[in-house]
């Protein structure tokens, strides 16, 4: 899904020379746009939770900026870092959250000082999930991963537990959607955690739940799994791309995965696994050789055989295969794309029509107004394409239901 | 065609002495790309500064002495560009590592002085 913005944003973003353009940079709750002498980069990729950094070079010739050294109780003040168009009819600005963050270092050059934050959401990786001593466990009762991810993300990572669109720390609305689209596949869990960090529990919840746990601008934690085409699949094309960097094209086999091995059924008190489940594209086998991989996670684990399966069939799916990855350089017709997107790549250069790809990573550059992008033919852990069905090709134009579970 | 006048306030201004060769620019936060199609994005931000660069000649010790201490002291001045429309104000800054008249005129010296006078509006 795609970051919901006005009519009127997204008309000013699209557009090749967008007017009155708006920056501004929010500090212990005053407005410091002024005193910006160079925005940093703002990065954010699927396999982060969080997202990251953002460094902010400021005017201290005033010296406004020493009263850091002195009055230390200034640093982890929050900051934020919008971007967007003044909107001439209502008079006010109309934008969108880039970053959202502490200031957890200040340092002093000459006349400047460099501010670096510290998103919102890095807070998650001091916390701890029980201790060895004192282990948290969900094994007599099967959940939902979203549920335990829910769980961990509001009674360890101490973000709010409101269940509904105005909790400040969570966007529920993709929670949900990520909810019924798992209850829909039936995948149910158990966890026994012994002082994980949640960031640790979060990364194991994505492998597991073949899902993209992560932190938007907004600085709410966002939930999806790859279902295939929606409705909002972005579109890239040559027009998009910037002639200076021109887009890098590869294609690696670093990633093929043709056989997995999923265990069910982890007893944390015997230490032993209930039971494993195998899948294999043998089509992919015979044209590449095996490429086996194996989850066992022993702190977030399946139940039973059909979630263990589910998860096998997902990765074999979209991973029987080469991976294509695409590099590019675009405009900001592009910043309301999310990590996940799908995206319908098209370029001349490499004979690609339409070309089913997934929005992996971002940087976004306000100094030179550039977005620089990675897609892939995968989908972080595993591998996306948005067609099911292959007409003719030996394995994805097989029409039988396990060998194409999303048909 | 009036004078070039500059000061703390309009009512202590001296007049520059702008030889040939004085230019003013414009300067945007602006980034224009070309994409592999031929289209041009262009992105301007508001609040650019305009740049004066002024050549002068012939400028006596106490101009000299004035306008170095506001360098010195980074004040902000009023420039008037033309005199005979003395509301077209710009608040601006002398601007450069150097002070400004840094050379003799012969044969008239240390009476009479000459460099650039770079100034950039606020």
């Amino acid at each position: 899904m795609s970051l919901l913005v006005t009519s009127h944003f997204f008309e000013k973003m699209t557009t090749t020379n967008p007017t009155s353009i708006v920056t501004v940079f929010t500090f212990a709750n005053s407005d410091h746009t002024s005193k910006v002498v160079k925005r940093g980069k703002i990065s954010r990729r699927a396999t982060d939770v969080t997202g990251g950094n953002l460094t902010m070079s400021m005017e201290n010739a005033s010296q406004v900026y020493n009263d850091f050294i002195t009055n230390k109780t200034r640093l982890l003040q929050s900051a934020t870092l919008e971007f967007g168009f003044s909107a001439v009819a209502s008079g006010s600005n109309d934008v969108i959250q880039l970053f959202g963050g502490k200031l957890k270092n200040v340092s002093f050059d000459k006349n400047r000082a460099t501010l670096k934050f510290e998103d919102k959401l890095e807070g998650l990786n001091e916390r701890r999930v029980g201790t060895k001593e004192t282990p948290v466990s969900f094994v007599n009762t099967d959940v939902n991963l979203a549920d335990l991810a829910w769980w961990l993300a509001t009674s360890y990572g101490g973000l709010s537990a409101v269940e509904s669109t105005s909790n400040p720390d969570i966007n529920y609305a993709t929670w949900l959607d990520w909810h019924d689209n798992l209850a829909n596949d039936n995948i149910v869990v158990r966890a026994h955690f012994t002082g994980e960090k949640v960031f640790e529990a979060f990364d194991t919840i994505q492998r597991v739940g073949d899902s993209v746990i992560y932190a938007e601008g907004d600085n709410k934690l966002y939930f999806t799994r790859w279902t295939g085409a929606g409705s909002d699949t972005l579109t890239f094309a040559d027009s998009d791309a910037y002639a200076k960097t021109t887009p890098k094209v590869s294609v690696s086999a670093d990633d093929i995965t043709n056989n997995v091995e999923v265990l069910f059924g982890w007893d944390p008190t015997s230490e032993a696994w209930g039971g494993s489940i195998s899948f294999q594209n043998t089509a992919s086998v015979n044209s590449y050789g095996l490429f086996e991989r194996s989850f066992d996670d022993e702190t977030v684990w399946f139940v039973n055989s059909q979630s263990a399966l589910n998860l096998a069939q997902r990765v074999v799916f979209r991973r029987a295969e080469p991976n294509i990855n695409v590099k590019v350089v675009s405009h900001l017709g592009f910043l309301n794309a999310q990590l996940g997107d799908e995206v319908q790549y098209t370029s001349r250069a490499n004979s690609f029509n339409a070309l089913p790809l997934n929005l992996q990573g971002y940087t976004i550059d306000l100094e030179k107004k550039s977005i620089s992008m990675e897609f892939d033919e995968g989908f972080v852990y595993a591998g996306g394409r948005l067609s099911g069905f292959i007409l003719d090709d030996p394995y994805w134009g097989l029409l039988d239901n396990p060998y194409n579970p999303l048909v | 065609m009036g004078d070039i006048q500059l000061g703390f306030d309009v009512n202590s201004l001296i007049v520059l002495n702008a030889t040939y060769g004085s230019e003013f620019s414009e300067t945007l936060h602006r980034n224009d790309h070309r994409t592999l199609t031929g289209d041009l994005f262009t992105y301007i931000e508001p609040n650019g500064f305009t740049s004066y660069k002024m050549p002068e000649t012939f400028v006596n010790s106490a101009n000299r002495s004035l306008v170095n201490s506001w360098w010195k002291t980074g004040a902000d001045l009023s420039l008037i560009l033309n005199s005979d429309f003395p509301s077209s104000i710009e608040t601006v800054r002398i601007v450069s590592k150097k002070e400004p008249y840094t050379k003799f005129i012969r044969p008239y010296f240390q009476i009479l002085y000459a460099g650039d006078l770079i100034l950039e509006t606020i």
